[in-house]
């Protein structure tokens, strides 16, 4: 529910007028059960229809633990989980989102894939859709009209290759389709589609407020970034159109929160005068504008100030590694120093609790940058004690380390993830270095992790382990309570498939990558370039202080980077 | 600013609002209707909104009572047509007030509870005319053996469509009695089990039994 994409998309969808859009999620197990149980199909939101009453069921990939999910809900709609198995032109299932960086592991199921942003490329194949259906069309003519949209990807137009060891040589398109399938983009914002009144819930669900979408794409360049990396080239929206839509959605919601959205909002330009814009608006009606995260370089007590005029909440910050080097290699480019002005301005000015977010298992990572972790959290502490106005009141800082996953369409996607083992120890390391007073100490289990990194950068022999998978019963992976690690065991060795093989690798150059023709804007030059960097511990710039012409200005066609 | 209490109705599926999110549910579509409310002073300024007696979620209800208050000289225009507008189905605002009655007057809930079980009206009448039934109940210092029979009033049962419909005030307020105790009565006493149970709270009321408002 509280997926912008899904927000967007929906509201457009709704706004042709030969087009009718419903929401569907997928059921927790209970509530399968129940289905199931009532010979029911899983059905849509709005109306109660089963999914096999619509023609198109379209999906977001959002986390690569959600696949099992995607083949469960269509068998809970009765609609056959395999493409091939799905005759004809109903039920043509589509998928998109940041998981569409390697979509190979889905590529049995999905019938079209939508690379990049979809609000043109989706409507360009719904008007290929209508053609086909009153023409009477058989899938196949379909399909191949539907690859040569730009951003349609149509697995089963391509055959993967594979040499006698069974190592990925390339893939092949037949039909007409391109060998590269292009990222599509919304060139300008300001006239791009925004919707005016998303659904508001009447339960709790998270994130729930109006989401202000200030700009795409991200200056930042962090190497184990896919959104910075695959969301290129940055593109801003002007205050003028924000104000508008924050205060048309805020009215029409009844929503008492404003967040301003982004991958980094703070290097949003005109931050002062949206802010400016906003801001009387807002207090009279109680409603508080935030920043989901702000940088600690950027980082400035007024402007979070007048944010939290209407409601204070935690400060986060996002050092992800403990060390300056690390923090180089991963081009972090967060100082010491900063943070801790950051968190004393803010102490200094009533805050008094900061959450610090971490990564272990970082490509060239040592012993030293986790006890960076802990040394900066007793430095905030101390930063606390020295500037806080009401010590009465007590600090805490919380830091979280989430277990690095290398991903495709970034510089590290050539990187091995640290095996099971080794992130099960960087913790047990970690919980004895942290026990700190007035320090939190947050983790989680690496085997979810692991499992996401062998789907990352899987192939499409995994799309067997997937299906077998499920049909063992694996749904909601990435839920700890509901993860089968041996269900999923069992699946990996009956497909004779290696877990270690798709995570646990580094792989060369020269290899050629499963995903390659998935071109979201970056080229692999550039990718090379930053992982050679990260090996020689050498930061590099943000795109303002320089471009480093990764490619994605292309995509603009003569355009340049909102920079 | 001035004080008003709403009568609405929680209806359908809308009957699965929790409580806390039925707060919500209010104060956004205050917000859209474009009628101001009053917000409580300090530090974490929340909108002053209670809902007088706390439906348990999954109950239908025909006299949800809400307090507010409201932060303008007098309500705009077209206010009943305005907030219900801006409303989720099911919920429907019936009547505005500038009551007064504080809500510690509160005795009595009237209940219609559907079911369907394996027991005729009439048994059931018998078996809550008796001295005493007690259940385990759950209170705040944990379960204990309670007699129901002290905490209910007029109870009448008949038969509809494929089960019974039962009416029944139970006490409400300080000291409550959640209608669902009545079923599991008779679920101990008659030995059966209900294969489908619904409530709809009709009506509230005082001490004396007059319709509070
Ligand atoms: S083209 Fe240059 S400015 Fe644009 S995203 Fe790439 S590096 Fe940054």
């Amino acid at each position: 529910m509280s997926h912008l994409g899904m927000k967007i998309l929906y509201g457009l969808y709704n706004s042709i007028d030969y087009c009718w859009c419903e929401r569907c999620f997928a059921p927790w197990p209970d509530m399968e059960e129940e289905l199931r149980a009532a010979h029911l199909p899983l059905y849509a939101l709005e109306s109660g229809d089963g999914l096999d009453a619509f023609d198109i069921i379209a999906f977001t990939l959002q986390y690569e633990l959600s696949f099992t999910n995607v083949l469960n809900m269509l068998d809970l709609a009765g609609i056959p989980v395999r493409a091939a198995e799905r005759e004809g032109l109903r039920h043509l299932v589509i998928a998109g989102g940041c998981c569409t960086a390697n979509p190979e592991p889905l590529a049995d199921f999905v019938d079209v894939f939508v690379i990049g942003e979809g609000e043109e490329v989706s409507l360009e194949l719904f008007d290929l859709y209508r053609t086909a259906k009153r023409e009477n069309w058989d899938k196949h003519r379909f399909l191949a009209a539907a690859a040569q949209i730009g951003g349609c990807y149509v697995p089963a137009l391509y055959t993967p290759h594979y040499d006698k060891d069974g190592n990925f040589t390339g893939i092949t398109p037949s039909d007409g389709a391109p060998a590269r399938i292009v990222k599509r983009i919304v060139k300008d914002l300001d006239k791009a589609y925004y919707p005016d009144c998303p659904v508001v819930p009447s339960t709790e669900v998270v994130h729930d407020r109006v989401m202000l979408e200030v700009m795409r794409g991200c200056i930042r360049g962090c190497r184990f970034c896919q959104a910075g990396h695959t969301f290129r080239p940055i593109r801003e929206k002007s205050p003028e159109t924000l104000i508008r839509q924050g205060i048309t959605q805020a009215e029409n919601t009844g929503y008492d929160e404003i967040s301003l959205t982004s991958l980094s909002t703070t290097d949003y330009r005109k931050l002062d005068e949206l802010c400016d814009g906003l801001i009387d608006w807002c207090a009279k009606r109680h409603i508080s504008l935030a920043l989901p995260s702000q940088r600690a370089d950027k980082f400035s007590v007024e402007l979070a100030q007048r944010l939290e005029k209407v409601r204070r909440t935690g400060l986060t910050f996002a050092p992800e590694a403990g060390t300056q080097r690390l923090r180089d290699v991963i081009n972090k480019n967060i100082r010491e120093e900063d943070l801790y002005n950051a968190c004393g301005l803010a102490f200094a000015n009533g805050w008094n609790s900061v959450k610090l977010y971490y990564m272990m298992g970082l490509p060239t990572e040592t012993l030293e940058d986790l006890d960076g972790i802990a040394k900066i959290a007793r430095g905030v502490v101390d930063v606390w004690r020295k500037t806080s106005d009401n010590r009465a009141r007590g600090v805490r800082v919380t830091a979280s380390v989430a277990c690095f996953v290398p991903k495709p369409g970034t510089p590290f996607q050539w990187e091995p993830m640290d095996t099971v083992e080794q992130l099960r120890e960087k913790q047990e390391y970690m919980k004895g270095i942290m026990r700190i007073k007035n320090v939190d100490f947050n983790w989680h289990d690496p085997i979810t992790s692991h499992l996401e990194g062998v789907f990352a950068r899987g192939d499409r022999r995994l799309c067997a382990v997937i299906y077998d998978a499920w049909r063992r019963g694996c749904r909601f992976d990435g839920w700890d309570d509901q993860l089968r690690m041996d269900l999923w065991q069992e699946a990996f060795e009956a497909c004779g498939v290696d877990m270690a093989y798709y995570a646990n690798r580094a792989r060369s150059f020269d290899e050629a990558l499963p995903w390659e023709h998935i071109y979201n804007g970056v080229t692999r030059e550039h990718l090379m370039m930053e992982n050679l960097r990260a090996h020689s511990g050498l930061a590099s710039e943000d795109c303002r202080a320089g471009c480093a012409g990764c490619g994605a200005l292309e995509l603009l066609e003569g355009g340049i980077c909102d920079v | 600013m001035s004080e008003l209490r709403l009568l609405f109705e929680k209806r359908g599926t809308a009957r699965y609002i929790s409580h806390l999110d039925l707060m919500q549910v209010f104060r956004r579509a205050f917000a859209r209707a474009d009628v101001p409310l009053g917000f409580s002073k300090g530090f974490h300024p929340h909108p002053a909104i209670t809902i007088l007696l706390p439906l348990s979620t999954g109950f239908e209800s025909v006299c949800e009572l809400l307090d507010f208050e409201l932060d303008a000289p007098r309500l705009p225009d077209n206010f009943l047509y305005k907030l219900n507008r801006a409303l989720p189905a099911g919920i429907c605002v019936t009547g505005v007030s500038e009551s007064h009655t504080p809500a510690r007057l509160i005795r009595y809930a009237a209940y219609e509870i559907y079911t369907e079980m394996d027991v005729t009206p009439e048994a059931l009448t018998e078996l809550f005319s008796r001295d005493a039934l007690v259940i385990t109940k759950r209170t705040k210092r944990g379960e204990s053996e309670t007699n129901i029979l002290p905490l209910l009033r007029g109870f009448r049962a008949e038969p509809q469509g494929d089960g019974i419909l039962i009416r029944v005030k139970v006490a409400a307020g300080n000291e409550s009695l959640n209608p669902e105790y009545v079923i599991a009565a008779i679920e101990k006493y008659c030995g059966v089990t209900a294969s489908y149970t619904s409530y709809l709270r009709r009506e509230v009321f005082t001490e004396d039994l007059q319709v509070f408002r």
